[in-house]
């Protein structure tokens, strides 16, 4: 009877910490998948995960663990994305018969061509020039990284990010002159 | 001129010969081991260099939480929560055949089960009850944490000693005057959080934390510090600690 009462009892304690963190679980994965099936499954598999150990994290360490098991799905989840892709055959447009279905677009202009190809080809040694800490730095800057996000991620403290980045924005500025389109400084 | 366009050709370009280079996406027990401190200096840098070149698990690592469940409607919900349902419900056990028609060495195993079965119930329920006494107690003395690094050479972990029935914990605050709250959490070996919890540190910067002796088992653990402001958490400090065995 009891032990019929002590499953009643962490089943209703499980359905209300549902109630509490399915929808902030849900939106996490929303942020940081690109379909909301994906979302849906990976918040669905978090709480069955954490369904299956409820008994040890019940009560104040229950969101910390939801996070924990969250976080790492969210990781696995783009660990097999990548592996899949990456082993993915790559598809050449040079393929005759691939290019022949292509359609025709206007003609390029050739000088604008070369010119943007040499400009960024500059652009790439000079960022390859950098040590590899502002080359990390500035990095993820430019894929939309707050500061405290890249202090977070390397490690580091926010006083070295920001004289990471005002180091290779030096850097590069030295390099390619004044006419840089740089990441902006954060405010 | 430079332009945003061309940043991001050659960003993409620097990312895939990164990820050529590299190789495949650190694991969960990798980053785990980068956030603990775990790693050599060149381990470190290895997995740095992977965050760079697959941002997403960057952002899947240190992506906040939102702070509230927004609106998700009343049927979307009861369809999610029904397709949990399930997938956790028990399933349907398989048709009892009685004792008294199994073969005679499967009766005896189940006796011997049900013999270790009362034993191991009525030690649990004694040790529940152990854990449950409560009285009042003096603290005759609290144990000072100091952040990973920050410790004497040759000093890897502190040592708990108990106080009674607890750990007294004091964790100096890696920086107590930059943030207004901080998050203290108890990881384990294995990189699970056990507890955590939230607080203003006192005024001589610190957080005292009182550990049951029972809540950690002799191993390895973690306490890790995060300052925060908003709704980011930065994370400041790790306090390696070893429970010795009793």
């Amino acid at each position: 009877m009891n032990a019929r009462n002590d499953a009643a009892d962490r089943e209703r304690e499980f359905s209300a910490m549902y109630e509490r963190h399915f929808g902030r679980v849900l939106r996490f994965f929303r942020a940081h998948t690109r379909s909301k099936e994906d979302a849906a499954d990976l918040a669905q598999e978090a709480f069955v995960r954490v369904h299956a150990r409820f008994e040890q994290y019940r009560g104040e360490g229950e969101w910390t663990y939801l996070q924990t098991v969250a976080r790492n799905l969210l990781i696995n989840f783009w660990r097999e994305r990548s592996a899949a892709k990456r082993s993915g055959q790559e598809i050449h447009i040079e393929t005759p018969d691939i290019a022949a279905e292509l359609p025709k677009t206007e003609q390029p202009d050739y000088g604008d061509e070369q010119e943007k190809r040499q400009r960024q080809q500059r652009l790439q040694e000079a960022v390859r020039a950098l040590s590899s800490g502002q080359r990390q730095v500035i990095l993820l800057q430019m894929d939309g990284f707050t500061y405290e996000e890249i202090a977070d991620a390397l490690e580091i403290s926010l006083d070295a990010v920001k004289s990471r980045r005002r180091d290779a924005v030096r850097a590069l500025k030295n390099r390619l002159g004044d006419d840089v389109a740089m990441p902006e400084e954060e405010r | 001129m430079i332009t945003k366009s061309d940043w991001e050709t050659v960003r993409q370009a620097m990312i895939a010969e990164d990820r050529a280079r590299l190789g495949d996406p650190p694991t969960v027990e990798e980053l785990e081991r980068y956030r603990r401190g775990e790693l050599s200096d060149g381990e470190a840098e290895r997995i740095r260099e992977l965050l760079v070149a697959y941002p997403e698990i960057a952002r899947a690592m240190t992506a906040p939480f939102p702070e509230s469940n927004g609106h998700l409607p009343a049927a979307e919900s009861a369809g999610y929560w029904k397709a949990l349902q399930a997938r956790i419900a028990p399933k349907p056990l398989a048709p009892v055949i009685p004792l008294w028609k199994r073969p005679v060495w499967t009766a005896v195993a189940a006796a011997i089960a049900l013999v270790f079965a009362a034993l191991y119930l009525r030690t649990a329920s004694q040790l529940r009850q152990t854990s449950v006494t409560l009285a009042p107690r003096v603290v005759d003395g609290e144990q000072e944490l100091r952040p990973d690094g920050r410790r004497g050479p040759g000093e890897e972990e502190t040592v708990l000693t108990a106080a009674g029935d607890s750990y007294v914990l004091s964790v100096a605050l890696a920086q107590p005057n930059e943030y207004p709250r901080f998050r203290i959490t108890l990881v384990n070996a294995d990189g699970v959080a056990l507890w955590s919890a939230t607080g203003a540190p006192r005024e001589n910067g610190t957080f005292v934390i009182d550990v049951p002796r029972a809540f950690l088992p002799a191993g390895r653990y973690q306490l890790v510090e995060h300052g925060l402001a908003g709704a980011r958490a930065t994370r400041l400090a790790t306090y390696t600690v070893r429970v010795p065995k009793r």
